[in-house]
């Protein structure tokens, strides 16, 4: 067979109906970050519905006042989820979806003077670091018994107290 | 049946068919349908613990590890199987091999597949999706369908062996409609 009668026949066994793929393809690279927060939530839902035999799509759409369609498409995973309606699911759910991690706040001891005073002590144990290898900072700071480390009771002060000026 | 076409460019000449059976929807669409749905694919790893306990494509991963791992696998063959890829000279060739290893003799219409490797990196290393398809000439396939890989032999499984007969209905039917040719099609556009 030619070229020629092959690509008739291709045409001939064609649908003239369009993919619109290409488009889906291009929106899910360039929205992958948000559309994988929400696949990881859909996740999180579905194993919560299995344990619990009171929770279903239904009962999560009348709680949320929304139909069991609007359910269904959290549950695929490709819904842009309002920050209301994460929080709302959670108390649905009675576990919480979502975690925020940690920030430089969260490590700020309020015991300390002021801010810099805090950034000066960090940058002193950095310096120890870079001066001190860690197993001379592990055997000099070391004062536990070899069964409180056994039992799991270390107490090992890794990070050496060190005087502010 | 029917073919539909998911991605051509002119310049390269590489067009990416699927097969419809049934409806509009192509089986390729119809495959990243479940594979973009959260739900399904957790349903269907969970509902064929079983055999993933058995076999070793998800050794040594949790349930969310095998999620996160085909959702990952998914979007990079989204990114490498697009329009704009196309642009790139004999990219199908590239993406699509030889359904069985070891087949490397030209033939028409031969079986063929998309597996994620990646000879630089372990990234996918145990892969777990395949796309289907049959390689008509020179970069032209016609997708026929694809699956989540859950056992080493496509006929361990009743979903990859459905896969397998649906491959050799689709060239039957190709046969049937003379869509078969001993020849590498070049510059088919203009034809």
């Amino acid at each position: 067979m030619n070229n020629k009668d092959l690509l008739a026949n291709i045409k001939k066994a064609t649908s003239k109906s369009e993919s619109n793929f290409a488009k889906k393809a291009k929106f899910r690279i360039e929205n992958k970050k948000w559309l994988d927060y929400s696949s990881n939530i859909a996740y999180r839902i579905l194993s919560f519905i299995e344990d619990n035999p009171k929770l279903s799509q239904t009962s999560i759409a009348n709680s949320l006042n929304k139909t069991r369609q609007h359910v269904n498409k959290i549950l695929k995973g490709d819904q842009n989820l309002t920050l209301k309606t994460i929080g709302q699911l959670s108390d649905i759910l009675g576990h919480e979806l979502i975690e925020f991690p940690k920030y430089k706040d969260s490590y700020q001891d309020l015991s300390m003077s002021d801010y810099s005073e805090y950034i000066e002590s960090l940058n002193k144990r950095m310096f120890f670091y870079q001066d001190n290898n860690f197993n001379t900072a592990f055997e000099n700071n070391n004062n536990n018994t070899e069964s409180d480390l056994i039992m799991g009771n270390n107490t090992i002060n890794f990070i050496p107290e060190l005087k502010v000026a | 049946m029917k073919l539909k076409s998911i991605f051509a460019n002119t310049t390269t000449q590489q067009v990416l068919y699927s097969i419809i059976i049934k409806g509009n929807k192509s089986e390729y669409e119809k495959a990243f349908e479940n594979l973009f749905s959260a739900q399904y694919v957790r349903s269907y790893l969970k509902d064929n613990l079983e055999y993933i306990k058995s076999s070793d494509v998800y050794k040594g991963e949790n349930l969310e590890q095998a999620l996160i791992g085909i959702r990952n696998e998914r979007d990079e063959i989204l990114k490498r199987l697009n329009a704009d890829v196309l642009k790139i000279p004999n990219c199908l060739e590239e993406l699509f091999q030889p359904l069985t290893n070891t087949d490397y003799r030209e033939r028409p219409l031969k079986p063929s597949k998309l597996k994620l490797e990646s000879k630089h990196d372990r990234t996918f290393k145990n892969s777990k999706i395949r796309i289907y398809a049959i390689r008509v000439t020179k970069n032209m396939f016609v997708v026929t369908g694809a699956a989540i890989k859950l056992v080493k032999e496509m006929k361990d499984h009743p979903d990859t062996n459905a896969e397998e007969i649906k491959i050799n209905q689709v060239r039957n039917w190709m046969k049937n409609n003379n869509i078969e040719t001993e020849d590498d099609l070049t510059y088919y556009y203009e034809q």
